[in-house]
């Protein structure tokens, strides 16, 4: 878990609440099918590239060096599906970090998007949140 | 068989209501619906959603339930616009709860258009009023003049403008344009047992039962003991019997063999596509024992019209910051043109919608993706419902694709008239004036082929005096066959410019009282 909030922090740029993304990667660990060896996979990986760069784990090193480490898997942005050759680094030549961009960053971007983004676009809280009936009437802020 | 019992197709809002005044008045109900169970509170498909980013397909109905056709000019899934749970799609819905006027009861006397209903605004307003009650509808009309007048106040107090609904409500007021509050069913405070709205932003999925879900309803029945829920479970066809109708033919949708179920009444209400659909599955052409249909049956097939603009400024006005819908405006829902084009109200919707320049997807960080989303603090989204003409050649038949169990599911033939094409100008034009009034810096609005229904489907099986204009008379009843019913949106005449479900309710309120009457 840690290294994920790590990669939320350092995807993310900004001081989130990592309760949410913790649920957040909880339940799909718990609940969807892949999702926990995944998880595992990436924390052993990310330790093991942030050590290779000098640092104690992917969870201690600096912001650089955990952006440098997601950084491999920069080629899968966009959200689309993997290509053949991508699908073919994961499946033949088994190198996960296309997996990784899609199912840890992605998704923890579009988490983002649907939550501290409010906040950082002045909101007073995100879809989700009770914010009660007494202020929405008046400027966020 | 016992006399006093009733079959309830369908357990949306119309047929819970029906279901639930009936069960109180000691009434034995089954209600039997082909989706699956939907928790309430809706908490749970709340976390599935927003804590947890799931689509969850025990939501979900099984395969080969649903699979329509579709021609003509309407370019959206149909499909998803209708929810196969129980609850119905009432579960999703926007509560956004309002009255007709009293001119759209009688469009061909007062516009030269559409058909008159067989009911007048004042027969139906005592039945506004219990449906108001009946789904917890928070308003005022102190701030619209252009409401038709009512008899008791609304339940609860309004939800009122927000932050940006105020600063365009000022603009637009100076141009002569007004800008109210949305009556709704949602509780702007407690009611009854239903706790105060606490503004979460997830009304479709909301996790307190604050916005109405029919789900509440539907447990309060099942706890009278004299009502059961039957999900998953679809019927077939309604069988009659010497001009009475005796007993639907229903079937688990995980099973294999058909049973009869026997009702001393018959009550269809799944919606306009599907309720049309049954009847014409249950058509005496394709069955000794079936129901004996007149031409209208699956004709007049009528959608609400909406296109949305958005329309960019200068500030930010922070839309999404309450859930709730707030402003809108009726001003054009009876405009001095109406005939030559229909009705058109007006909406600002309450939510954040990305701009369309830049995909989230291209974000490699949370600063790039905020600056994405930046300006859509400085938009509304402004929609355009509107009124079309009921047509006959819009229509519901059967297609030639079938379901799990063999039977054709419905195909649906829906194009634009000439009238739907003026309403739309019309509609662009008020876009127009809004953006100027309300010093738009930029406004887009979506082409004529964009439409879409609102998941307002009515007609189908519309009321009216006679089996030579119409399917039902004014409390559902179908002409010529004794105890069976067909209610909700199907039945509808003609559309207004207003969103149909209250008046569902309401119908639907008014056929409960019949039937008990007849059931003594």
């Amino acid at each position: 878990m840690a290294a994920l909030i790590a990669a939320a922090g350092a995807v993310t740029g900004y001081a989130i609440d990592p309760a949410h993304y913790a649920e957040y990667y909880r339940w799909r660990a718990e609940h969807l099918r892949g999702y926990r060896v995944l998880y595992e996979r990436f924390a052993r990986d990310a330790d093991r590239a942030a050590r290779a760069r000098g640092a104690r784990s992917f969870a201690a090193a600096t912001r650089e060096i955990q952006l440098d480490v997601l950084g491999r898997a920069a080629p899968a942005r966009g959200g689309r599906p993997l290509t053949v050759w991508e699908r073919l680094r994961a499946d033949v030549a088994g190198d996960p970090w296309p997996l990784y961009e899609r199912f840890v960053v992605r998704e923890t971007l579009a988490l983002f998007a649907r939550t501290d983004a409010w906040i950082a676009l002045g909101y007073r809280g995100w879809p989700g949140v009770p914010k009660g009936l007494d202020r929405y009437r008046l400027a966020p802020g | 068989m016992p006399l006093r019992s009733v079959a309830i197709v369908g357990s949306g809002v119309v047929g819970t209501a029906i279901a639930c005044v009936l069960a109180r008045r000691g009434y034995r109900v089954d209600i039997f619906e082909k989706g699956p169970p939907y928790p309430y509170p809706h908490a749970p498909q709340f976390q599935d959603r927003f804590l947890h980013g799931y689509d969850n397909p025990a939501y979900r109905p099984a395969p080969g339930i649903q699979g329509l056709s579709l021609t003509g000019d309407y370019h959206r899934d149909l499909d998803s616009e209708r929810y196969s749970v129980a609850g119905g799609s009432a579960t999703h819905w926007g509560a956004i709860a309002l009255r007709m006027r009293p001119p759209d009861f009688r469009t061909r006397s007062a516009y030269r258009y559409g058909d008159d209903w067989p009911i007048a605004y004042d027969e139906l307003e005592p039945y506004y009023c219990r449906a108001e009650a009946f789904l917890g509808v928070s308003g005022t009309d102190a701030d619209n003049p252009f409401a038709p007048r009512r008899s008791r106040p609304y339940p609860l107090p309004p939800f009122e403008l927000s932050y940006g609904d105020r600063i365009l409500g000022a603009r637009l007021a100076e141009r002569g344009i007004t800008l109210h509050t949305t009556p709704q069913a949602a509780t702007r405070r407690a009611y009854r047992d239903r706790p105060g709205c606490q503004n979460f932003g997830a009304c479709d999925v909301c996790p307190i039962g604050a916005r109405y879900s029919p789900n509440y309803d539907l447990a309060r029945a099942i706890a009278t003991g004299r009502c059961t829920l039957h999900t998953a479970t679809a019927v077939r066809r309604v069988v009659v019997d010497r001009g009475r109708a005796r007993a639907l033919v229903v079937r688990a949708v995980d099973g294999t063999a058909d049973r009869e179920h026997a009702a001393g009444v018959i009550i269809v209400a799944g919606g306009a596509i599907e309720n049309a659909r049954l009847l014409l599955l249950s058509s005496r052409e394709r069955a000794p024992d079936g129901v004996p249909l007149g031409e209208t049956v699956g004709r007049y097939l009528t959608f609400h019209h909406l296109w949305t603009a958005r329309l960019r400024y200068a500030e930010a006005l922070y839309p999404g910051d309450v859930g709730r819908f707030t402003g809108q405006s009726h001003q054009f829902i009876d405009p001095p043109g109406r005939g030559r084009h229909g009705a058109v109200k007006l909406e600002f919707s309450s939510n954040i919608v990305p701009p369309p320049e830049r995909s989230l997807d291209e974000a490699a960080t949370g600063a790039e993706l905020v600056e994405i989303l930046r300006p859509a603090r400085s938009q509304r989204m402004l929609t355009v419902h509107a009124e079309s003409v009921p047509d006959a050649h819009r229509s519901v038949t059967l297609s030639e694709a079938r379901d799990r169990f063999g039977d054709p599911y419905a195909h649906v033939h829906y194009a634009l008239t000439d009238f739907d094409r003026r309403t739309y100008a019309f509609g662009r034009s008020l876009v127009g004036r809004v953006a100027a009034a309300t010093r738009a810096e930029g406004e887009e609005f979506e082409p004529l082929e964009s439409v879409y229904s609102g998941c307002h489907h009515m007609g189908t099986c519309r009321m009216g005096r006679g089996p030579r204009d119409s399917a039902v008379d004014s409390f559902g009843a179908v002409h010529g066959v004794r105890d069976l019913f067909v209610t909700g949106g199907s039945a509808f005449v003609s559309p207004g410019a207003v969103n149909p479900t209250l008046t569902m309710v309401a119908l639907a309120l008014r056929t409960a009282d019949y039937v008990a009457e007849r059931l003594g």
